[in-house]
């Protein structure tokens, strides 16, 4: 027995060193090609296409914002209507055929959630191309301006739907309380929650820690990489470390204070 | 091992639904489905309510068995 755990133990290590040994070489083959590729004319190339792909969308920065703002609202206005449909249905129809409407109503809510996520997102990359103080000194405030409006509209049109989505999901589930414009919604939500819909929750916020904790690496790893050879700066490597360490530690002090508690209790 | 359960024959003899149900146990119609289905197994705590609710045993409503049974 104490065997068998000094050889699993062995091989654990091993396992590990191997991984180490073959991403040290993997990180030195794929450094040197990068450095041999981006130090000459491929380098250049590629930071001359970057700057131009940037300055196509400062110059079309108005459209695209206003163009993700309308996709945003008509999607939005369609998600919400089929929304409103369905938890009439979920309110009319009993057991069986109940399961089948809920499942469409956590589906499109899941739609609707990750179109109104997408199009913040789409609305702070596409104005901070121009969110610099070089860009607007160089007689482009009006536009920045312009910019800044159709973004306000898109933020507060996303921001309005989520409420407006959380009514719409109450006026079936009467029993889920919670004011959606409070800060302390999703604790006031997840208390009106019952047994089986939060081990739905934890493992979903389980899964999402895994996948966090997977993505960071690599998103330090592409950062490092892309300040190593186009000097993007510190600030995103900063960002991502930072990112990591909050969710790695929060993690670990919700796991030790919960276990204190039990404890003390 | 696994737990099979009779929660659907003891709600329909109590002529409810799940909604009703649910509301009896305070949870949600779906935590009821997912229960009837066998895709959750309920806490010592729910399984007890809905046993008083049914006027039966744990035993009645939940049977469990190991695989190879």
């Amino acid at each position: 027995m104490m065997k068998d755990r000094n050889v699993k133990r062995l091989n654990s290590y091993k396992k590990m060193g191997l991984y180490m040994l073959v991403s040290a070489i993997g990180g030195g083959i794929l450094g040197a090609a990068a450095f041999v590729m981006l130090e000459g004319s491929m380098g250049e190339g590629i930071e001359a296409g970057a700057s131009y792909v940037l300055e196509g969308i400062q110059r079309m920065m108005v459209p695209a914002l206003a163009a993700i703002t309308i996709i945003s609202v008509i999607y939005g206005e369609i998600n919400l209507r089929k929304q409103k449909m369905i938890c009439g249905k979920i309110l009319e129809m009993e057991d069986e055929e109940c399961d089948r409407w809920e499942y469409e109503e956590e589906k499109t809510g899941a739609y609707g959630t990750v179109v109104n996520l997408i199009s913040q997102v789409l609305c702070i990359l596409v104005l901070s191309v121009g969110y610099s103080i070089k860009y607007i000194g160089e007689g482009n405030g009006v536009n920045m301006l312009a910019a800044c409006v159709v973004f306000l509209v898109c933020y507060v049109y996303d921001g309005f739907w989520q409420v407006r989505f959380v009514k719409t999901v109450q006026t079936a589930h009467p029993e889920k309380m919670g004011d959606p414009s409070s800060r302390k919604f999703r604790e006031q939500w997840l208390e009106n929650c019952d047994e089986a819909e939060k081990e739905v929750i934890y493992r979903s916020a389980y899964k999402s820690y895994i996948q966090t904790s997977k993505a960071i690496p690599i998103l330090l790893l592409l950062v490092m990489l892309g300040h190593l050879f186009f000097n993007t700066g510190i600030m995103a490597i900063v960002m991502v470390a930072v990112i990591w360490m909050v969710v790695t530690v929060s993690y670990l002090n919700s796991c030790v204070s919960l276990k204190g508690q039990k404890i003390r209790e | 091992m696994a737990l099979l359960n009779h929660l659907k024959k003891y709600r329909s003899e109590l002529g409810i639904n799940q909604t009703e149900l649910g509301r009896l146990a305070g949870v949600s119609r779906q935590t009821i489905s997912l229960i009837e289905r066998g895709d959750y197994s309920p806490s010592v705590t729910l399984a007890l309510k809905l046993a008083k609710i049914c006027r039966v045993t744990v035993e009645d409503i939940f049977v469990y068995y190991e695989e190879d049974e």
